[in-house]
């Protein structure tokens, strides 16, 4: 596998549609969208799905991609992962009663994890899911996927501002949410 | 105070993030530790490992899609650059553009065919004319377009005094010059190529005579001296190309 250095070199080969430069691309971006779209979804099949959805999205998009570094090419692809789940949330629309049953939980912190490690992991899980929509993209972009503030306001295509702003309601409705204190009808806009 | 709050929370952020140890400061204050407390939380959460059947069935699916782009590709007559969604487009807004001016142009220059001096198109038709001139590379070429406008100026004269009772000098002295640089062409040409050329002169000249008169019938009487002039610049041009006349290189030249 190559390094993401040569990201750069491969999106040039992939634009020329070349199936392994593309198939590369996959392979260094896989895990990264997979866990973007696993923490927004919150259901092993659908993460699979929407993520083989995104992929296919970059083949169709590639040439319009203006990448000039790898993190701007990661940030063009978490966009298509972006609005690949809010189409399918608008799909479901059952956005507010994700089941949570045992297919949907992931493999948290090995099976030998304690059991209460395991337990607020869970519990942290289905509470993100409970925050709004862009609250949601702020927190697992910047603490799961470690993108700078910069990074997510391109993707959002919001302020630097605006993401503080996101980031610092996202975690006090999570809060409030963990310490019984907030539901899902206290979503903040 | 809100974007305050806000800075200092991205602060604690950016330090717990990159693991800095200046974090606990931030995590003992009451407002933004429990809240960066959070943050640690969220951070440590696992990533989930992606199944590697899924990513081997997603990596097949994108070699097929790339397969197909590029056997759609071979049957572009574009380069990828030129086929982005917003180039097309463009190009498309472009092409739209051209062909609505095209269309305009050319409606327009139909149009002005039958227009009549004093009208808007008349102008139109005149400068297609000059460009059909500036176009038209072969001595004999020009000489068929110069005996056509002359046949047209007779014609717009005809009508200017069947439905106007007026006559236009210049018109007149256009059909009377067109018809003198025809004949100046067709003197230099070689014979066989000269012929038809100069039945159709002829043909041309006897026909001005014929119409002339009847119009010179139907003008007032203001208007007989430059149309007599015409009419004779006309039988002198048919008779030197009838050969009745000795010099064939000097064409008469109609009223001022």
């Amino acid at each position: 596998m190559p390094p993401k250095s040569d990201t750069l070199a491969l999106v040039e080969r992939a634009k020329r549609y070349e199936p392994q430069a593309l198939a590369e691309l996959c392979q260094l971006y896989y895990r990264d969208i997979y866990s973007y779209i696993y923490y927004r979804v919150s259901n092993v099949q659908d993460a699979e799905d929407l993520t083989d959805d995104v992929f296919l999205k970059m083949v169709e998009a590639i040439r319009s991609c203006r990448a000039r570094e790898e993190r701007s090419f990661l940030a063009w692809l978490f966009r298509i992962a972006n609005n690949s789940v809010v189409d399918y949330y608008r799909r479901r629309a059952v956005r507010n009663h994700l089941p949570l049953d045992e297919k949907h939980l992931p493999v948290y912190a090995g099976p030998e994890a304690p059991v209460e490690t395991k337990l607020t992991q869970e519990r942290l899980q289905q509470a993100i899911l409970k925050l709004t929509e862009e609250q949601q993209q702020a927190i697992i972009l910047r603490f799961i996927e470690g993108l700078s503030n910069a990074e997510i306001a391109h993707i959002l295509g919001k302020s630097e501002g605006a993401i503080k702003s996101l980031q610092h309601r996202g975690l006090a409705s999570l809060r409030r949410i963990l310490e019984g204190r907030g539901d899902l009808n206290e979503r903040e806009p | 105070m809100k974007e305050n709050l806000d800075h200092a929370l991205d602060e604690g952020l950016t330090r717990l993030l990159a693991g800095d140890e200046g974090v606990e400061e931030s995590l003992a204050q009451p407002q933004l530790g429990p809240l960066l407390r959070l943050a640690r939380e969220i951070k440590a959460l696992p990533r989930p490992e992606p199944n590697p059947r899924a990513l081997r069935a997603t990596q097949a699916r994108v070699r097929e899609a790339a397969k197909l782009k590029q056997q759609a590709g071979r049957g572009g007559l574009f380069p990828h650059w030129l086929t982005g969604q917003r180039v097309s487009l463009a190009l498309a807004r472009v092409l739209a553009v051209v062909i609505a001016i095209a269309l305009i142009g050319f409606g327009t220059v139909v149009a002005s065919a039958d227009s009549l001096p004093h009208s808007p198109l008349y102008p139109v038709k005149r400068t297609t004319e000059r460009v059909q001139l500036l176009l038209t590379f072969s001595p004999g070429g020009k000489a068929q377009l110069h005996l056509s406008f002359a046949e047209r100026r007779l014609n717009e004269t005809m009508r200017l005094m069947s439905c106007c009772q007026s006559l236009d000098d210049a018109v007149l002295k256009s059909m009377l010059e067109e018809t003198d640089l025809a004949i100046k062409i067709i003197c230099t040409l070689p014979m066989p190529e000269a012929e038809p050329l100069l039945s159709k002169a002829t043909e041309l000249t006897a026909q001005q005579q014929t119409c002339l008169s009847q119009v010179r019938d139907e003008a007032s009487s203001e208007h007989w001296c430059t149309l007599d002039e015409a009419i004779a610049a006309c039988r002198c041009n048919e008779q030197m190309l009838t050969g009745e006349a000795p010099d064939m290189h000097q064409p008469v030249v109609g009223p001022d």
